[in-house]
């Protein structure tokens, strides 16, 4: 299990950020995909916008874009119909054989 | 470079049976050698094999099993587009002249590892691909408004078009009511808005212009390739109502051959989901963004077959491996005018498309008789 999976299961959503040029490596690397350095773990923001929203069964699923621009796909708590350009917040993750992301509504 | 020409080809019917990815691809080249009576195990100098399966050695493998001794042979994996990857591969060799004859046999099982890229961590828990057609399919509804019943009659075409083709998984005809009232997967997204992955193998022969008449009267040349690679996890999507990797690998295919979308007669092109369809019809310069729906209407309407004539992806069954292979065929019998019912009329050239994981590939070729 690596870093990422190991702090989503602690409840710490952390992402790979180049140390030398500052790019924010998603999904998460242990190698800069720009300029080929070795990445720090940060913290990613918690706060997030909806790209687009569908549903399945009780459960929306959103693609979302976090503060830090990267994109991901989670699921919604809401009990109505999320809108484009939302703002949402992580409020939970956890890792067991894939990631898990939940937002709330703001 | 040398000229590049599809000869020869053979398939299984697609379907949910229970066997080796050895054993379909093995049927799948007894198909063909059983349709080409001048070929031999000793003209064939290159064996590639197109597969999701996590199989060992498959290339080495067929190869032994059919009786081949060839001087290439390995295995092909891209996802859903594996197929188109492999001919790209083939005409590669001989265009070099690295080859001469090139066997390309695709197979896949039903339960293929490749229905899911594991790798995509940015898709959490939505790692099936129903999720990001779901969510191509909202975003579209929402920009180009379009209704259930234009996405319902993606499917209703292909169905009527995959009863004429003896290998499709599927051989009922659905009307669009059906469609639109068919299992709700997500909110977006019903059952028979969606291909099906399958059991099921095709294979063509791919030869210089020199070895081609040893085969066939009616060579089919390839013309154009084109392919774009633009991420491989889904959320690089930058615009969820247009498939970059394809528009790009369309213009290069287009101007490689000297064509325009104008220019081709029948087209197989991958329609994993209902939205796919219309969106590539666009994406590929069939019609105008926003109109593919439209365009798709007027061919389910006048019984135009030009849009994947065997039934696409959501007609015949998606067996990964061998689907872009089974298009490359149909569109290799339709310029032989060897298409029995699903014959275009006087149709001279066609397109392939194939794509991959959302898009993030795409392969495009263009063929000629």
């Amino acid at each position: 299990m690596n870093k990422f999976e190991n702090e989503l299961n602690k409840g710490n959503f952390v992402i790979s950020k180049c140390q030398k040029c500052n790019k924010i490596v998603w999904p998460v690397n242990d190698i800069c995909d720009n300029c080929f350095s070795n990445v720090i773990w940060i913290t990613g923001s918690k706060s997030a916008r909806i790209i687009e929203c569908s549903k399945q069964k009780n459960d929306w699923f959103c693609l979302v874009e976090t503060e830090d621009q990267i994109r991901m796909l989670g699921t919604l708590k809401s009990d109505n119909e999320p809108r484009t350009e939302q703002r949402i917040l992580l409020d939970g993750c956890y890792f067991d054989k894939k990631p898990y992301f939940m937002f709330k509504a703001v | 470079m040398n000229e590049v020409a599809a000869v020869a080809y053979g398939s299984t019917k697609f379907s949910d049976d229970d066997i080796s990815v050895e054993d379909i691809l093995l049927s799948t080249t007894k198909s063909l050698f059983d349709q080409t009576p001048n070929l031999s195990q000793n003209d064939i100098d290159t064996v590639l094999v197109s597969t999701n399966e996590n199989g060992q050695y498959l290339g080495p493998i067929l190869s032994e099993l059919s009786g081949i001794k060839p001087n290439i042979s390995h295995k092909i994996e891209n996802l859903c587009s594996s197929g188109a990857s492999s001919i790209v591969s083939a005409y590669s060799y001989i265009a070099s002249g690295l080859s001469d004859t090139v066997l390309v046999v695709g197979a896949d099982r039903y339960d293929s590892p490749g229905r899911l890229l594991e790798w995509d961590d940015a898709r959490g828990e939505y790692k099936n691909p129903i999720f990001w057609a779901s969510l191509f399919t909202k975003s579209y509804k929402r920009k180009f408004n379009l209704s259930e019943e234009e996405l319902a009659i993606v499917s209703a075409k292909n169905h009527k078009n995959a009863i004429d083709n003896p290998n499709a998984y599927s051989n009922k005809a659905y009307t669009i009511p059906e469609i639109m009232n068919s299992k709700q997967i997500t909110a977006d997204l019903r059952l028979l808005d969606c291909s099906k992955p399958c059991t099921g193998g095709s294979a063509i022969l791919m030869t210089s212009k020199k070895s081609s008449k040893k085969f066939t009267d009616t060579p089919v040349w390839i013309k154009g390739i084109g392919q774009k690679t633009t991420s491989a996890g889904f959320t690089k999507n930058n615009d969820l109502t247009e498939l970059e990797s394809t528009k790009i690998a369309s213009i290069d295919s287009f101007n490689m051959a000297k064509m325009s979308p104008n220019d081709i007669d029948v087209a197989e092109i991958h329609d994993a989901f209902s939205i796919c369809e219309i969106m590539e019809l666009e994406d590929i310069g069939f019609t105008k963004k926003g109109q593919g729906a439209e365009y798709v209407r007027t061919l389910f309407n006048t019984e135009d077959k030009k849009i994947n004539p065997r039934g696409g992806l959501i007609g015949s069954g998606h067996p990964l491996g061998a689907t872009g292979i089974a298009q490359t065929i149909e569109i290799t019998q339709q310029l032989q005018n060897n298409a029995g019912k699903k014959q275009i009329s006087n149709a001279k050239s066609g397109l392939v498309h194939n794509m991959s994981a959302a898009a993030t590939s795409s392969a495009v070729i263009i063929l000629e008789s």
